[in-house]
């Protein structure tokens, strides 16, 4: 008994001596890989300050617009002063047709058009419903947004405004007249991530890049393993590489702990750097959540990896798939009116629920109870993946001594 | 040995047929592209999204109210709660993506005039779902506010019309100009589907031209082609050119027979430009490899510039939103112009004469590797660049 436990003891020393020659080993290779440096550091270290730099939030206002005044009215030129007030329209071109407005239109000069026909002010003098036309660029949704908004709430002020004054005239005092004009008020609220498109966005652009730059970099290694070692297998003839789990570990381990100083850096630094919500309850809740989120990643990039039989070949491979996995994220185009296919699909890819999860810590405050069903998941996509490179290394193993 | 481009057209073509990466670049991946977003976005406009109501007032105004809302098309009422902070944890747990609170005495204050509040709690961490909840919230109050106010004037003894000009005195008549249905599928596949055919263009010309450094076969290669470069490159890229054309071209197809979008201006001139952007971006993986002459380098560098001509373009977040000192750089991207083709022929209807620009910029692309022939030939002859 004591012998045997003893023997137990023996074998995990030399088990954990192997563990930490590999770990030590397989980091020596990362930072001696200049590609996998140039994918895994300046990447990360570059692109999250380019895009934040790009998606700028100051600046999504006053979009060039053009306006047709056939009224030439005290009225019609309070609402187009009115109109140019809004922060999201501004404008830019005063037509004296139609067509001349849609002809910049169609050269994208502007990205709307406002037209006050001749009777307008007519018509509301006479207590009738005047009309303006609006023509919306729809080249992209950015243009329709901004001038919807803007259009609408112009409109509906003035037109209660006008309401208002004729019931004063009819005798009520303003007050009253305020209240009758509106039966009920419905308020707006945004509750979470009032800054809108950039800091919906960058919270998606930072964990995709995590991904990415993780599948690719360990593409890299495993096809330069395969490229470099003699008979072209993937696993070195060292006598410490023995026990599949000690190397799968070993690998897996070495990636984690490159990737911690890379993660505190994309998911806490610059979201301070840009200014974005940080409402998450603490820092640590934000670490633990992304634990199964790099180790689900680094077992899906490492059973992929043995079919690399070069290093180049995971650019080519990865680099297509990073716009589809930003929609199959759920955050830009709703699960719900994904197809079914898909939404289950969505799952099996790290990324998505860490998104979710991730951006909503973040922009929404939420605990990790809050984000558990995205939490477990990821749990579950790391055991599963590690099992799927047990089995492919061992397969590959199995082949390479053939 | 038969030298010029026959031959190295012949000799890639037995290449691109032994090893399956070039297969994945070129026929897998676009179709995987195709597949992807013609399928995803099939619904072109989210709806049933869920949303919760909170009824503190259970008046029979209220339940008119949630009726109103659950009849709309956007919205869908998943959950009736209790109090806001039931449905602050439901939207943290993102069950919904909006919340409408109606308060206490409602109903009293609205027929005692008191003109209440109804409160809706919306959010843009989801941009699109929240923007949608919110603009169809919106409209279903204002709408059913004035309906009040129409029914009280009624009550008093005007006519419809007549109530009607009075609760809204102006009125919008809006025109959508080339997307009547606001398809947000149309949008983004047009764009996108395309580019990332673009993407994958780039990034195997930068892999085939490469591979020759790496596994120095490049001598080989140059041989062949008769020692002149620009017959050597034809001759390989031009394969490439064709396959992704094809793709191209089949997207186009599935676009608009399947998905039923449709082109204002001339098709022709849009697969015109397609297939200028495609070999614009090969001229650009010229570039990139002539001035890096090593696969590794080049693949990485390729990729970084890719990727970012989707944040650049200005399809997702239009130009005239950058900063001025981003701007020059929405250049550096084809893809930029292709979107100025798409906006200017799809959408707006434009000829070839009112809209002669992004071809003119698109040719320019494709002189880029002028700069860089010398030095990659040498390199080709040479191989003086480390290997690994």
């Amino acid at each position: 008994m004591n012998i045997r436990f003893r023997k137990i003891i023996q074998r995990n020393k030399e088990a954990w001596k192997d563990l930490f020659h590999i770990i030590g080993k397989e980091l020596y290779n990362i930072f001696t890989d200049k590609g996998v440096l140039l994918v895994f550091i300046v990447a990360c270290v570059v692109y999250p300050l380019v895009c934040g730099y790009i998606y700028n939030k100051e600046l999504m206002y006053d979009m060039p617009i053009a306006i047709v005044d056939n009224s030439n009215s005290t009225l019609s030129r309070n609402y187009l002063r009115s109109l140019d007030a809004t922060p999201e329209v501004m404008i830019k071109h005063k037509c004296s047709s139609l067509d001349e407005a849609k002809e910049l239109q169609k050269q994208s000069k502007v990205h709307g058009i406002v037209f006050i026909p001749s009777d307008f002010s007519k018509n509301i003098n006479k207590e009738e419903q005047a009309t303006i036309s609006v023509y919306n660029d729809m080249t992209s949704f950015f243009w329709y947004r901004n001038m919807a908004l803007a259009t609408n709430f112009t409109v509906q002020e003035m037109g209660k405004e006008i309401q208002v004054q004729r019931m004063v005239k009819g005798g009520k005092n303003i007050e009253d007249a305020k209240r009758l004009s509106e039966p009920f008020e419905p308020v707006q609220h945004v509750l979470y991530n009032p800054g809108g498109y950039p800091s919906f966005i960058l919270p998606i652009v930072l964990i995709l890049i995590l991904q990415q730059t993780l599948l690719i970099g360990i593409g890299m290694l495993a096809g330069t393993a395969t490229e470099r070692h003699q008979l072209h297998t993937l696993i070195p003839r060292d006598a410490h590489y023995r026990g599949l789990l000690r190397i799968i570990f070993g690998r897996g381990l070495a990636f984690f702990i490159t990737y911690i100083p890379i993660t505190v850096y994309m998911l806490v630094v610059v979201p301070k750097i840009f200014n974005l919500p940080q409402l998450m309850p603490s820092l640590m809740t934000i670490f633990l959540f992304i634990v199964p989120f790099l180790l689900s990643v680094i077992f899906l990039g490492m059973s992929i990896s043995v079919f690399f039989k070069n290093r180049e070949n995971s650019i080519p491979f990865y680099l297509f798939m990073s716009l589809p996995f930003v929609f199959l994220s759920g955050m830009s185009w709703p699960r719900e009116a994904m197809p079914r296919f898909w939404e289950l699909f969505s799952h099996i890819i790290p990324s998505s629920d860490a998104v979710q999860g991730y951006s909503r810590m973040m922009t929404m405050g939420a605990d990790l109870s809050q984000v558990s069903v995205e939490y477990f998941t990821l749990w579950i996509l790391s055991a599963t993946y590690f099992i799927f490179t047990f089995i492919t290394y061992s397969w590959r193993m199995k082949r390479d001594i053939k | 040995m038969e030298k010029g481009i026959i031959p190295v057209l012949k000799r890639e073509l037995k290449k691109m047929v032994s090893r399956p990466i070039y297969i994945m670049m070129t026929v897998f991946i676009p179709l995987l592209i195709i597949l992807f977003f013609s399928t995803f976005l099939n619904k072109g406009m989210p709806s049933d999204l869920p949303i919760a109501m909170v009824d503190l007032d259970s008046s029979s105004t209220s339940r008119q109210i949630t009726r109103h809302i659950e009849a709309g098309q956007t919205c869908e009422i998943k959950y009736k709660l209790s109090s806001f902070e039931e449905a602050k944890d439901k939207m943290q747990r993102e069950n919904i993506y909006a919340f409408i609170l109606i308060p206490k005495n409602f109903q009293a204050d609205l027929l005692s005039g008191k003109s209440p509040q109804i409160i809706f709690y919306t959010e843009y961490a989801h941009y699109l779902a929240g923007s949608a909840t919110m603009k169809e919230i919106n409209t279903i109050l204002v709408t059913l506010s004035s309906g009040i106010n129409l029914k009280m004037r009624q009550a008093k003894g005007e006519n419809e019309t007549q109530a009607m000009a009075n609760i809204q005195p102006i009125r919008i008549d809006s025109h959508l100009i080339g997307n009547p249905l606001m398809n947000y599928s149309y949008y983004l596949c047009s764009i996108i589907m395309p580019g990332l055919i673009f993407l994958m263009s780039l990034i195997s010309c930068i892999y085939t031209i490469g591979v020759e450094l790496k596994f120095e076969t490049s001598r080989h290669w140059l041989i062949t082609s008769g020692g002149s470069m620009p017959k050597a490159l034809l001759g390989k890229l031009l394969p490439y050119t064709f396959i992704y054309s094809i793709m191209l071209i089949f997207s186009y197809f599935i676009m608009s027979s399947v998905l039923g979008f449709e082109t204002k201006g001339n098709i022709l001139l849009m697969f015109l430009g397609g297939i200028l952007t495609i070999i614009s971006y090969q001229a650009i993986g010229i570039f990139i490899i002539g001035v890096l002459p090593m696969l590794r380098d080049a693949l990485s560098i390729g990729a970084f510039y890719g990727v970012l001509g989707f944040t650049f373009a200005g399809f997702t977040y239009p130009g005239f939103a950058m900063l001025p000192a981003v701007k020059p750089y929405t250049l550096l991207y084809p893809l930029t112009q292709y979107y100025n083709l798409y906006s200017n022929i799809q959408i707006n209807g434009l000829t070839l004469s009112e809209s002669y620009m992004p071809f003119i910029m698109l040719i320019a692309y494709c002189l880029i590797p002028i700069f860089v022939i010398s030095r990659l030939k040498g390199a080709l002859i040479k191989l003086n660049f480390k290997r690994e």
